[in-house]
């Protein structure tokens, strides 16, 4: 009688469990409100996807399959053993086709968080790799919220969100007040930057170049305008 | 029916004469009634027919006796009541930082505290409801859920915002702890004055800034330490005169306490021995202790995860010359010997993890085995432990809420009156273990005292129960946690072994008081 009575009040006393989705049912293109840091870092997320206007965390680029050795296992394996298998899974190379980046936009600050099945769904030989992309935030006192999608984001004037530009001296997205905007690729001479930046903001004039010392190409406004925003032309509305 | 008549085995000569209805002597001065005594030869007074009003004599004795002073009591329970919430509120809340706790989330609530920071800085009190899906809130059970939801149901009422603020937990354990002070003013043996000096003690203890700050935070703890200060009310009262009530009554603390964490376990055989440590209702005291064993089992089968990373790797094999031999004797690959002494969060595991998912890991069992065969490592981590108790408190979780103004990780000293004593302790953890041996030693000399009411005895059985309680709780920590956040992994540990000081005080008043078994009756004469 204690026991049960025991169990009863753990039952009246936790939340009734919240509605989930499966793993396998995430497509590329879903996004995933992970406000918790719990959440960003747990192997599964089993909640359902919200429309990529609303506020959210993370958006899937990638959605493959686990393969190997360890897949093969009934249980799913231990974190650590999962770690090295998502990383190899969660390829690198379509992020840049996914956010539409020209040889001139460098993505910046965007970090890669794989998604495994539940020890449930894994047992039910569910072996789906979901690859999602994290966004900085650009509030000091708050998490990191993303209202826009991240697909094709760099055609966008969203993409400052992900541009990597600088302050006095320190590094900050262009979404936040900024002096220069970083041009891709780097290691070119003063001449290369001036015509990269030319390409990149389809203009020079009211713009000025710097080389930085590890010879990165940088771009800004004349008279040391502080600003907010990208660049790069060509931005829709 | 007379006192010599009524079973007189078991009972001391003082138990069959308790004090006197009306008695002015001074209990707790011995030396204002020491003329008056005379020698134990004195035969017992003919009490056989001994009845006023047609009421046995026992049971007159007995309850004139046991006295509970309730004007007392409700006093010094509103004092520490009132004392808990200025300490806790006056100047601005206070608590202890949450850090990496996540508890409240089974009731459905988040922590959304500033994500620039770790954790550790700041006393984030407000949780707001939160949808958790999946294995992001795992299943964890404890007993402080029960008060958190208690705290969820108070926090709108006291105009707190968000689903749960801690400061409404803060409330309610400080006048918890006003309840129990009261309450020990009620069942302590001895006179007004010593019954609220015993109680103001343990009121301080709580109200310590090495335990205050657990009662406004998400941990555990706060419930364990509560509920530990009502299951000794309970034991205190059960000894006192057992009942089937009384045996009851002790099973909600006990059972609140062992729920709340799975290391609490230990006090499963603790509290077994405690209840059955009654002379009768044996029946009852059985049934109740077998309810606290499954819930003890079901809580460690539920939720204990024996990690040997922190037993093994961060313990024994810390600073290990010879962490390969002894892998292979704890049953582990050798080859993970690079590991040694490395948290979980090293790029070295990283590059070990297949090697040490593949190998077979040791139970607790088999690491306490290790310990017994290996004594250097057994001295080595029992020192660890000790240096853990003698913490007292985390010294990296901030107090104070964000936005008080105070740096992050910077830490109360309101009252700072055990913490105080604890100096001693740093200086030389393995005091503990003697104040552990003085405090049972006291309370086998009281308990073993013939001049001494039963009521009065209740006292050294709590004596006796205190280390070992806080032994047992000392040694699952050392098992399972080893050196990995010892202090405060021994927050239980810790309280268990300042209460020692009190007790032990009033034990060794009680023998003082009672040096020779004079049966009280003839004090006056």
């Amino acid at each position: 009688m204690g026991k049960t009575l025991a169990l009863l009040l753990f039952a009246t006393a936790c939340a009734a469990p919240a509605t989930t989705h499966p793993s396998a049912a995430m497509p590329v293109g879903s996004c995933h409100v992970m406000s918790q840091p719990e959440e960003l870092y747990a192997l599964s997320d089993v909640r359902p996807p919200v429309p990529c206007t609303q506020p959210h965390q993370t958006e899937t680029y990638l959605v493959t399959q686990l393969t190997g050795p360890m897949a093969d296992t009934p249980i799913r394996p231990p974190h650590e053993l999962l770690v090295p298998m998502v990383t190899a899974g969660c390829d690198y190379r379509p992020i840049r086709p996914y956010l539409a980046a020209g040889p001139h936009d460098a993505q910046w600050g965007v970090s890669v968080w794989g998604k495994v099945p539940t020890p449930d769904e894994w047992a039910a030989g569910d072996r789906t790799l979901r690859c999602d992309l994290l966004v900085p935030t650009t509030h000091p006192n708050g998490g990191p919220v993303l209202t826009a999608p991240l697909r094709g984001i760099m055609n966008r004037p969203e993409s400052a969100a992900i541009r990597r530009c600088n302050l006095e001296g320190r590094d900050v997205q262009c979404a936040l007040p900024h002096e220069w905007e970083w041009v891709e690729p780097q290691g070119l001479t003063r001449n290369r930057c001036r015509a990269n930046a030319a390409m990149f903001a389809g203009r020079l004039r009211g713009l000025r170049i710097r080389l930085g010392p590890d010879r990165s190409c940088w771009v800004g406004q004349e008279n040391h305008r502080i600003t907010v925003g990208t660049l790069r032309e060509g931005m829709a509305a | 029916m007379t006192l010599g008549q009524k079973d007189p085995g078991p009972m001391a000569w003082g138990d069959r004469f308790p004090e006197e209805p009306g008695s002015t002597k001074h209990r707790w001065w011995p030396w204002k009634e020491r003329s008056h005594r005379r020698p134990a030869s004195v035969a017992a007074p003919d009490s056989g027919a001994t009845t006023h009003a047609g009421e046995p004599a026992e049971k007159r004795a007995r309850r004139a006796g046991i006295r509970r002073h309730p004007l007392v009591a409700v006093v010094v329970g509103v004092v520490w009541a009132a004392v808990m919430q200025v300490r806790l509120f006056l100047g601005g809340p206070v608590g202890l930082a949450g850090f990496g706790e996540n508890l409240p989330c089974r009731l459905g609530l988040a922590n959304f505290r500033n994500p620039a920071l770790v954790g550790w800085e700041h006393v984030q009190p407000i949780w707001t409801s939160h949808a958790w899906t999946g294995e992001t809130c795992p299943p964890e059970f404890s007993t402080a859920l029960l008060t958190q939801a208690a705290g969820r149901w108070l926090t709108p009422l006291l105009g707190y915002p968000g689903a749960l603020d801690l400061r409404a937990l803060g409330v309610l354990f400080a006048l918890l702890v006003g309840v129990v002070c009261g309450l020990l003013v009620a069942v302590t043996p001895g006179r007004p004055l010593f019954r609220a000096g015993f109680a103001s003690a343990v009121g301080l203890l709580y109200a310590d800034a090495g335990f205050a700050g657990y009662l406004v935070s998400p941990y555990a703890e706060p419930t364990a330490l509560v509920a530990a200060g009502f299951l000794v009310v309970a034991l205190l009262l059960l000894w006192e005169r057992p009942t089937a009530p009384r045996v009851l009554a002790t099973a909600v603390p006990a059972l609140l306490l062992v729920g709340a964490r799975p290391e609490y376990v230990t006090f499963v055989p603790v509290i077994g021995f405690a209840l059955l440590w009654v002379r009768g209702r044996r029946v009852v005291a059985l049934m109740v202790a077998t309810w606290i064993a499954g819930l003890g089992v079901f809580h460690t089968a539920t939720e204990a995860r024996f990690d040997d990373r922190g037993a093994v790797f961060e313990t024994i094999l810390y600073d290990d010359p010879t962490a390969a031999a002894d892998l292979t004797s704890l049953g582990l690959d050798p080859e993970l010997a690079p590991a040694a002494g490395l948290p979980r969060e090293h790029p070295t595991w990283a590059a070990l993890a297949d090697r040490y998912h593949r190998t077979a890991h040791p139970s607790p069992l088999r690491v306490a085995g290790f310990y017994a065969t290996h004594p250097w490592h057994a001295v080595r981590t029992v020192g660890w432990g000790f240096q853990g108790v003698a913490g007292l408190r985390p010294h990296y979780l901030g107090s104070y809420p964000e936005g008080a103004g105070k740096p992050e990780g910077e830490q109360e000293h309101r009252v700072a009156v055990y913490s105080t004593i604890w100096e001693v302790f740093r200086k030389g953890p393995l005091l503990v273990l003697v104040l552990w041996i003085a405090t049972a030693g006291a309370g086998y000399l009281v308990v073993r005292r013939r001049s001494l009411t039963p009521s009065e005895k209740t006292m050294g059985r709590l004596a006796a129960i205190l280390p070992l309680a806080a032994l047992a709780q000392f040694a699952v920590v050392v098992l399972v946690h080893g050196r990995v956040e010892t202090v405060r992994h021994m927050a239980m540990t810790s309280w268990l072994t300042a209460m020692c000081v009190p007790v032990m005080a009033a034990a060794v008043a009680l023998v003082l008081t009672r040096l020779r078994p004079v049966p009280r009756w003839q004090h006056r004469h």
